[in-house]
């Protein structure tokens, strides 16, 4: 794994998106392995971080190289954002780990 | 002999093989993969401690091994329970459906044929004493 | 068809659990006979090789976990590094990292943010400081619920949490593997490393516990 990440940093792009920023998962559903869970997609968040580049695992699943690697965001959401009928905290967040090309950028506020 | 036999295994470990994702029972909804849980309703988590019998152990440890030697991966591995389909996936235990989709895999792989399973199958089946 | 299959229990509940010598041998156990031998037969691996892994599989307990804490407990520096990188960390602690193809991470607990891990979609769990996951973890009513009502869970386990304590949940979708480290118990200044150890859970390490100060 390492190898593989210090190769792909090397041959990677940046991350297109930085800590802080606001993103939208995708509104999606795909077929095949995805590692994106449904109760998150549509969904607005922050990125926490990037946290590397990685072997996309929709290819990986089926035998394929996985490459070019994608970046991996830890992203997180505010639990009352996820959740309408969310009962807690209103500090309450949810983690989770998103690739890249399952967020997009937020235009309105 | 277990409630659970050969011939629903048969039909599924031929879907399986052909690299299809079994087709959703659409219990939730129609665009929802059956392992995808967060969020669904459930009851009170079950907190009893289960000591894993070695041959749970052991499934876990072929599938370390199959990693390690670069045979299958685990998105390969997840991809397989994502392929058995949903009635499978919720009805069969932890280790059950992982040695279920591991097979299937390999025989995907070509590491060992439904030919050569079934004979070994057998064998297993004449090792065993008959009960009294 | 699931909806006439009325068994109430979270897929992973056997019961009663039948013992490996169980004179009626499951469909599913005989599967694991056959691969495991075809594959030995096949030259894949040997029956020693099994071994050694069933064997490496046992020896991971949440101790290891518990020593790792303990240590950041009492080495700022140690900490710090275990926050940074924790596969590093570890590794400099001796423990076998590179056998997992994955990412540790230490996420910490601080009187404003208590951390909780799941892993909706499968069941990754940071086995090489843990060991194998429990059975509650990786049912369907932890993996459904966590993410959703983690106090209610949390409830269940023991833990009321007050509303200015934010409640983090983390979604293992990827290659990092979480692991919570619990705030030290109040009353533990004179407690050797190995003392505190042995003061912290699995359950402190996964975020369904915190470590209540020692009698």
């Amino acid at each position: 794994m390492n190898a593989a990440l210090a190769a792909g940093v090397a041959a990677a792009a940046t991350c297109a998106y930085a800590r802080g920023e606001r993103i939208r998962v995708r509104k999606v559903d795909a077929p095949g392995h995805i590692r994106t869970p449904h109760y998150i997609r549509g969904k607005i968040g922050v990125i926490e971080r990037c946290v590397g580049f990685f072997k996309n695992p929709e290819e990986l699943a089926y035998g394929r190289s996985g490459e070019p690697l994608r970046a991996l965001y830890r992203v997180r959401f505010l639990q009352s954002d996820v959740w309408d009928d969310y009962r807690g905290g209103p500090g309450d967040t949810l983690d989770i780990d998103l690739y890249e090309h399952w967020l997009e950028p937020v235009t309105a506020p | 002999m277990g409630a659970r036999e050969p011939a629903k295994l048969t039909g599924l470990s031929v879907s399986a093989t052909i690299g299809t994702i079994a087709p959703d029972c659409a219990r939730i909804s129609p665009m929802r993969a059956y392992h995808d849980l967060g969020g669904l309703s459930a009851g009170a988590v079950p907190q009893e401690e289960h000591e894993l019998q070695l041959w749970e152990k052991r499934v876990e440890a072929l599938l370390v091994l199959l990693t390690r030697k670069h045979i299958l991966r685990v998105d390969e591995n997840r991809r397989g329970l994502e392929s058995l389909g949903g009635e499978v996936y919720h009805s069969l235990s932890y280790a059950e459906r992982r040695i279920l989709a591991m097979s299937n895999n390999l025989i995907l792989k070509g590491i060992f044929s439904v030919d050569e399973l079934a004979t070994k199958l057998a064998q297993i089946d004449r090792r065993q004493d008959p009960l009294p | 068809m699931s909806d006439t299959h009325d068994h109430a229990h979270a897929a992973g509940h056997r019961h009663p659990p039948q013992p490996d010598h169980d004179d009626t041998l499951t469909y599913y156990r005989k599967l694991e006979m056959a691969v495991r031998e075809l594959l030995i037969e096949k030259g894949v691996f040997t029956t020693g090789d099994v071994r050694a892994v069933v064997e490496d599989i046992e020896s991971r307990t949440p101790e290891g976990g518990a020593r790792v804490v303990a240590r950041a407990w009492t080495d700022p520096h140690f900490r710090e590094l275990l926050l940074n990188d924790a596969t590093a960390a570890c590794a400099g602690m001796g423990f076998e990292m590179a056998l997992y193809d994955v990412k540790l991470t230490v996420v910490e607990n601080t009187p404003d943010v208590h951390n909780l891990v799941v892993c909706t979609l499968c069941s990754c769990y940071p086995r090489m400081l843990l060991g194998l996951p429990p059975a509650w973890y990786k049912s369907r009513a932890y993996r459904s619920r966590a993410v959703h009502e983690p106090r209610a869970v949390l409830r269940e386990f023991g833990l009321e949490l007050p509303e200015k304590v934010a409640v983090r949940v983390h979604d293992s979708t990827a290659d990092l593997r979480y692991l919570v480290l619990p705030m030290r118990p109040q009353h533990t200044e004179s407690f050797t490393e190995q003392e505190l150890a042995a003061l912290v859970t699995r359950d402190s390490m996964i975020g369904t516990a915190i470590l209540r100060a020692p009698d």
